[in-house]
């Protein structure tokens, strides 16, 4: 078992603190990519859980065993009405990542936005 | 029909009271979501073709997570699914350790840890389930 040194909520916050102070991504894949490298980088910093990259994908639907993972570019889904945003689903969260660059992600349930960045362009996911 | 949209026709029978809402991916091989929402208390049914079933339950919902359970057939699935919405259980609790532990497919899953040389324990999955 890996050791977690802070909380997943502390984590979580250092992900989203990490993201929001990184350069606009200017599309979906690079946007996903800096998700990914983000995230990646804070569960490395502080847990010994090791990146399985069988459990990333989400049809493998392997144990993550306490590690977070990010969006998966080929588990991207359409959103009706909204040909410029893409969705990627968690259990309790989806992302919604515009084709700008922009990120946002909401808890499925009430639809509160728990993060909000805008593309390269300056406009956010819900300007799209 | 797949094995998800069954599971939710049957709940829709079994427990009408219960709101169900599906999450169908883009790529029916991808990761399915089923919402079940009784009096607000909440799972979350995932289903792969490749994975079967998972299920998750919590009280706070994590972000980076797809499921807490892991079940092959649907019925086993289905009928944690209304022991958790009947119970106001959660995944990942002391109740639920022990209801899993009353579980034909957990109990067979710790006797093959016993005197496993590869993979995971019996140590590593004590520390998991928490006992």
């Amino acid at each position: 078992m890996g050791i977690e040194r802070i909380s997943k909520a502390q984590r979580l916050d250092e992900f989203f603190r990490r993201l929001y102070a990184a350069p606009p991504a200017r599309t979906v894949e690079e946007a996903v990519f800096q998700m990914a490298s983000v995230l990646n980088a804070v569960e490395d910093e502080y847990t010994s859980i090791p990146f399985d990259a069988i459990a990333a994908i989400p049809a493998n639907k392997k144990d993550t065993v306490g590690r977070m993972y990010p969006p998966v570019l080929e588990s991207l889904r359409t959103i009706a009405g909204q040909p410029n945003v893409k969705r990627h689903r968690h259990a309790y969260h989806e992302s919604l990542i515009g084709s700008n660059g922009s990120i946002q992600m909401r808890i499925v349930k009430t639809g509160n936005i728990v993060f909000s960045k805008a593309g390269f362009d300056g406009k956010g996911v819900q300007d799209l | 029909m797949n094995a998800i949209q069954m599971f939710e026709k049957k709940m829709n029978e079994m427990m009408p009271a219960a709101v169900t809402r599906m999450d169908a991916p883009d790529n029916s091989k991808d990761l399915w979501f089923l919402n079940l929402d009784l009096d607000n208390h909440d799972v979350v049914v995932t289903w792969s073709e490749k994975g079967g079933f998972g299920l998750i339950s919590r009280e706070v919902a994590e972000y980076g997570i797809y499921f807490d359970e892991s079940y092959e057939r649907l019925d086993d699935a289905f009928e944690r699914a209304l022991f958790l919405l009947r119970t106001l259980g959660r995944t990942e609790s002391e109740d639920d350790t022990t209801y899993l532990l009353k579980s034909p497919v957990m109990k067979k899953r710790l006797v093959e840890a016993l005197g496993r040389t590869g993979g995971m324990s019996l140590e590593e999955v004590r520390a998991k389930l928490g006992i």
